[in-house]
């Protein structure tokens, strides 16, 4: 008797979830967005998708559910299992810490992310993501800052329990290999040592990576580093407090980019056919400023290479 | 002795008039330093004034530059103050990367932007060099007065050493006098300096003096002293060490649940308390006792030599009075000597492990690395084996437990496995036609292909397959899903730990806050749990209380066991929840933040604690502060 | 009129401080020199600093003041060369012909480099991880060149991808620029701004030089033939005698103690003799490229 009731309960659910796939067109979708806590670049990329939605016209049909949880895999995972349980049209996620968070969770939804520096080396692969990818040569930024500083020993920030900030440690590896410096590894697995880390390091100059986790404590790291006169080179970008050089993956064009495969799935595209795509923009930002407060050679191949200079 | 005064007092004037060249020197650097500033105003005005196209003024620009150039280099051949020096040498590079910033102004192309920024680049380190040279004005200006007035002061000095080289011969006299004296006190001093270093920590320091007699007696009994306080000192400094080697491996005892893990951890414990060469555990196994596996210092062969018949070894523990054994010679006299003899043991101790006076188990450790098994190895072992005991029985209960788990789960599943073959008997016919839709199209498009021959007619065929495909894959695992549960994964976990995770990641983000953490842990058990999405439970709740205070408050955290559920609070000094709204905090969607919030942290909490078997409670005054508290049972049961 | 007087005084004074300014050194007598420019190739102050001594070795040899001037960016080089009135110059390969077309100029000697060559090549390349071998991969591709008026840096790319088919470069490629110098269109390369860049390999070897990574990362597809580099030209009408002293004074500068000091100085071997016959290879490169020299 009792399994009767069940069986009926569970053959009428059934109903319920295949009407709910035909896809309801008219009303505005629920977008559910990660937006790591506290990075500036991930919040440039979002500006950009929304003024892009603005301009062509996409911005009703759309209603954003935002989550901003810290870069620590707890927070990130728990942001991704809410938005899935809020059963959301479209995930957006920026970073690949957080798209990795998300895809963990294995989605029914379809995810698009932007600000993944190598899709590949993240090890985010799913056939419901998509999404737009950062890649730039990180031995540009080592080039760069070879112009303005004698390097022997390089300090790289980073975060071992992602991805992505190992992959850029290891091509920084195999870059120290070729122009024979050091680096000094600064592993983010601790971070209340951070100021320790970063006051005890004996480094010619201090490279951050893309991680979350690093860009959220970016203004401590910089101002530190500045203050020990190290010059340091970012590969996000940031607010007020800038890299002596930042080399990034335009943002605004990442923004762009999503915004385009975003109204590609809102006409019913499934994300599986829709190729993920690199942002081929560079942003080079040179912060003389800061070269000349430091006393340190200003790179005149930097001021004629910069797409952006900060000089006042 | 007046030749010496005469000689110093010509020494002086030498130096005085080395000063005064000096002098002249600096003024040089200053006539110099006004040239640089000329030039470089020059240029800088020439950057200012002229346009994007060179006409003749180009040539003055390079020549200025050029000038700017030489004047740097000049002073850097003269002698002068490290200071200065270091000015000009900066000087020189800034001119250096003036010119540089200069050189691609004038020679880049492309672009007006990229030119006008170079520019702004070339006049800022233009006004940086401007800067520069007036910060050596201000520096040689300085030493200049300072230098005037050495000169003055080394001039009087001459004057003055005349008239006391006359009154030095008699102070010389004086000189050896006290010389000889000194001797006389030296080993005094010596002593008292030793006293000093050693209670400064510096145990083993031992006085070093030729002296003879009562003092080098003195001196002999002191040093002896300083090498027994040295010596004490390293016996406390291994014992503390060995005490933080028991507290950390006994620890360890108590968070491990798999027996393998136990015997490692011990045998590693041991053997870095002790210092010996092979260190393991024997328990009754039937008749015998017989060696685990992993130990220290054992190969598998080794283990498996190593077994006794369980009455030797009673024997041997009644016949010590369940003292441990310590044999540094003769071996013959150990329970286990036919595989130690084989084994090269030369000294041994065995330790026995008792439960509620029965022997349960042997602590072997042989060959001891330095020397000979004394007293104090036995102590910390005791201590070991008392706490063994309890972690080998917990090992145990934990076992069973899981065996009787497994068996009930999997009643259990088989219940549900049988349930489960009806439902989807019934489903099938539902869903049957939701499948044939998308395979009929597919079906019909393969036959299209059939006949297709250019390629892009075939590709579109392909494609709409393709989604045809995809469309009934989706529906297959809507179905797969449905039909299974959402599993939890389940794992033995300690509450207070992983709440001291969660706490840690929150504390980063209290940091610059006024809100202060409290923690009231009790002894809890260890609870069966999926850890994960226990731990997003805690986050959300504390992350609510922490958003309810904005900047200042306690966060109180506790734990509780009451009859057979677990409590855990969390409390907040924050706004409160009014009663109104109190029932509706755990609803999808509910929530007072605005765009600061989703309303889905407490509803997926709710489910998740659901799930487990528990609930959440709430109580709340406005103004005042909420206490959220999660229940959880100590045994979970899966619903039935 | 108290107000306006002092206004005039004001002025004149401001002008005269301007003037003091800008041209404290304006030689009157600038008809009897000989002025020569100079192409940069690296700080130009340097390069000023260095041909002192080679200024006057030669204004003893000819008789007359010689002076060297830096003739400033690629696209004015030839407004230049009229604006100041420049009796001769050292041009580049393309600014050499169009030299020749334009002011009619006339070659007189080239340097040897210290590896023996007179020469230069230009190199058509991308970053290897581009995945660009050859024509067919560049479509829609983003290019960097680095001036209308360089040989290497542009015209023997164009003449490229002639001969191979592609005629207008402008619609073939998805962006196009002139970045207006070699290393910046090496930098555009290697950074991912541009995907193909064209440049002087004798740039690119010097950059190498100091970055191992370089070699790594660059992939040349195309190498131009061997072109004329760095020729000194002069005008037409300076008299036949005094253009002769000039080429003895060049071409024996190897042969004597103070000639050998200034260049090393310099660091070249050696002055050999130029022809217009030397250009048949550019002008060649231009007819293939579709560049019409005289326009
Ligand atoms: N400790 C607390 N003090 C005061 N109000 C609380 C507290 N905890 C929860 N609430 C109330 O309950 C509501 C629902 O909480 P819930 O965690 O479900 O959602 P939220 O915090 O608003 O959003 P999010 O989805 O980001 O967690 C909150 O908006 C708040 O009004
Ligand atoms: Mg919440």
């Amino acid at each position: 008797m009792l399994y009767r009731i069940v069986n009926r309960i569970c053959g009428l659910l059934t109903v319920v979830a295949l009407l709910c796939l035909i896809p309801s067109s008219a009303k505005a979708e629920t977008i559910g967005l990660i937006l790591t806590h506290g990075i500036y670049e991930y919040e440039r990329i979002h500006d950009s998708l929304v003024s892009y939605l603005k301009k062509e016209g996409h911005a009703d049909r759309v209603k954003f559910l935002i989550q901003r949880p810290y870069p620590d895999p707890i927070a990130l995972g728990n942001a991704s299992r809410k938005l899935i349980v809020a059963d959301v049209d479209i995930i957006l996620t920026y970073g690949a810490a957080p798209t990795r968070a998300m895809l963990r969770e294995r989605p029914r939804i379809p995810v698009l992310y932007a600000g993944v520096y190598e899709p590949i080396a993240a090890q985010i692969a799913s056939k419901n993501a998509t999404g737009v990818c950062s890649k730039f040569n990180i031995s540009s930024l080592v080039r760069y800052l070879r112009t303005s500083t004698t390097i022997n020993n390089l300090g790289v920030v980073y975060y071992s329990a992602e991805k992505e900030s190992t992959h850029q440690m290891q091509e920084l590896q195999d870059i120290s290999k070729k122009y024979g410096f050091e680096i000094k590894p600064l592993d983010l697995k601790y971070k209340t040592d951070l100021h320790t880390m970063l006051n005890d390091v004996e480094a010619d100059a201090l490279m951050v990576t893309s991680s979350p986790a690093a860009n959220s404590s970016l203004p401590t790291i910089l101002r530190i580093a500045t203050s020990r006169k190290i010059p340091t080179a970012s590969l996000l970008t940031s607010d007020k407090i800038t890299a002596m050089i930042t080399l990034s993956s335009d943002p605004v064009r990442q923004g762009e980019l999503l915004g385009g495969m975003l109204v590609k799935v809102l006409n019913g595209t499934p994300p599986q056919s829709i190729k993920p795509v690199c942002s081929k923009k560079i942003e080079l930002v040179y912060n003389v400023k800061d070269a000349n407060r430091m006393g340190l050679k200003i790179s005149m191949d930097l001021v004629t290479e910069a797409t952006k200079l900060i000089n006042k | 002795m007046f030749f010496l005064g005469a000689g110093i007092s010509m020494l002086y004037m030498y130096k005085t008039t080395g000063n005064l060249q000096s002098v002249i020197d600096l003024h040089r650097v200053e006539i110099i330093r006004q040239d640089l500033v000329i030039s470089a105003q020059t240029v800088q005005s020439n950057l200012y004034t002229f346009g994007t196209v060179f006409g003749q003024e180009l040539d003055v620009i390079v020549d200025n530059v050029i000038d700017l150039g030489d004047s740097a280099n000049r002073c850097l051949s003269c002698h002068h103050s490290k200071e200065i020096t270091e000015k000009l040498h900066e000087v020189n590079a800034i001119v250096e990367q003036y010119e540089n910033a200069l050189s691609y102004l004038i020679t880049t192309s492309a672009n007006p932007e990229r030119i006008e920024r170079l520019r702004a680049v070339a006049i800022n380190i233009g006004g940086s060099l401007l800067t520069k040279t007036q910060e050596m004005a201000f520096i040689a200006g300085q030493e200049l007065s300072n230098m005037t007035i050495n000169a003055i002061k080394e001039i009087q000095h001459s004057r003055v050493i005349l008239i006391v080289t006359l009154v030095l011969s008699f102070f010389i006299a004086l000189a050896i006098a006290i010389t000889m004296t000194r001797q006389i006190t030296e080993p005094i001093y010596e002593l008292v300096n030793a006293t000093r270093r050693i209670k400064a920590g510096e145990f083993g320091y031992t006085a070093t003096s030729a002296a003879t007699g009562e003092f080098g007696e003195l001196m002999e009994s002191f040093n002896d002293m300083s090498i027994s306080l040295k010596e004490s000192n390293q016996k406390i400094m291994k014992n503390l060490h060995n005490l933080s080697n028991l507290y950390s491996t006994t620890l360890t005892f108590h968070a491990i649940t798999s027996k393998a893990d136990i015997y490692r951890e011990l045998s590693f414990g041991v053997a870095e308390i002790v210092g010996a060469e092979q260190c393991g555990l024997m328990l009754p196994e039937g008749e015998d006792f017989v060696h685990m596996s992993p130990a220290v210092g054992l190969t598998e062969d080794a283990i498996a030599l190593l077994r006794v018949p369980a009455e030797k070894i009673l024997d041997r523990y009644r016949h010590t009075k369940r003292r441990a054994m310590v044999i540094n010679n003769g071996i013959e006299a150990s329970p286990t000597a036919e595989a130690d003899i084989t084994l090269g043991v030369k000294n041994i101790m065995l330790v026995w492990v008792r439960h509620k006076g029965d022997l349960i188990g042997v602590i072997r450790v042989a060959n001891k690395k330095t020397g000979e098994f004394t007293e104090e190895d036995v102590h910390p072992l005791a201590i070991l084996a008392n706490n063994l005991s309890v972690a080998l029985e917990n090992a145990k209960l934990y076992e069973d437990l899981r065996r009787q788990m497994w068996e009930l789960k999997n009643a259990q599943e088989q219940l549900v496995q049988a349930a489960k073959l009806v439902a989807i008997g019934e489903l099938a016919s539902n869903v049957a036609h939701e499948i044939n839709n998308p395979l009929t199209s597919i079906l019909g498009y393969a036959e299209l292909i059939k006949e297709e021959t250019d390629i892009e007619s075939i590709m579109k065929d392909v494609e709409i397959i393709e989604n045809d495909s995809l469309r009934a894959r989706d529906i297959v695992h809507q179905l797969l899903e449905f039909s299974r549960k959402r599993s939890l994964e389940m794992k033995r976990i300690n509450i207070n730990g992983l709440l001291t995770e969660v706490i840690g990641l929150v504390s980063l983000q209290l940091k610059d806050t006024q809100i202060v953490i409290s923690e009231d842990f009790a002894d809890i058990p260890a609870i069966e749990g999926d850890p994960n999405q226990l731990k997003q439970v805690f986050l959300n709740i504390i992350n609510n209380a922490t958003f309810a205070m904005q900047n200042e408050g306690t966060l109180g955290i506790a734990t509780s066991i009451k009859d057979s559920t677990i409590h855990i609070s969390v409390s907040d000094t924050g706004r409160g929840i009014p009663r109104e709204v109190i029932s509706r905090v755990f609803e999808p969607f509910f929530s007072t933040k605005k765009e600061k919030g989703t309303g889905i942290g407490l509803s997926v909490s709710y489910k998740i604690i659901q799930s487990h078997n528990g609930r959440i409670e709430v109580e709340s005054q406005e103004g005042k502060g909420s206490t959220f508290t999660v229940i959880l049972p100590i045994v979970f049961q899966s619903p039935a | 009129m108290k107000k306006l007087s002092a206004l005039a005084k004001a002025l004149a004074i401001a002008l005269l401080i301007a003037a003091a300014v800008v041209l404290p050194r304006s030689s009157s007598a600038e008809d009897d020199v000989f002025l020569i420019g100079l192409i940069p190739e690296e700080n130009i102050f340097r390069a000023i600093q260095k041909h002192r001594p080679f200024e006057a070795y030669l204004s003893k040899k000819i008789g007359v003041t010689v002076k060297f001037t830096i003739l400033s960016r690629y696209g004015d080089i030839v407004d230049r060369f009229v604006a100041r009135d420049m009796d001769g110059a050292f041009f580049g390969i393309y600014t050499s012909a169009l030299a020749m077309e334009k002011l009619g100029v006339e070659p007189v000697a080239r340097p040897v480099n210290l590896d023996g060559s007179t020469t230069a090549r230009g190199y058509l390349f991308t970053r290897k991880d581009s995945g660009i071998r050859a024509i067919e991969d560049m479509e829609d591709k983003r290019a960097a060149f680095v001036d209308k008026a360089t040989a290497t840096g542009y015209i023997f790319a164009v003449a490229y991808l002639s001969e191979n088919g592609i005629k207008k470069p402008e619609s073939f490629f998805s962006e196009y620029y002139f970045t207006g110098s070699h290393e910046s269109t090496i930098y555009a390369v290697l950074d991912g701004r541009a995907d193909i860049g064209a440049a002087k390999g004798r740039v690119m070897d010097k950059l190498s030089a100091k970055d191992p990574m370089l070699k790594e990362e660059i992939f040349i597809i195309a190498k131009s033939g061997s072109l004329p580099d760095n020729t000194l030209m002069i005008r037409k009408d300076i008299e036949p005698e005094m253009k002769q002293k000039l080429r003895d004074a060049l071409l024996t500068l190897d042969r004597n103690p103070e000639g050998a000091e200034i260049l090393e100085k310099l660091g070249i071997k050696k002055f050999v003799d130029a022809s217009r016959e030397n250009f048949g290879a550019v002008n060649e490169l231009a007819v293939k490229a579709g560049i019409d020299i005289g326009e």
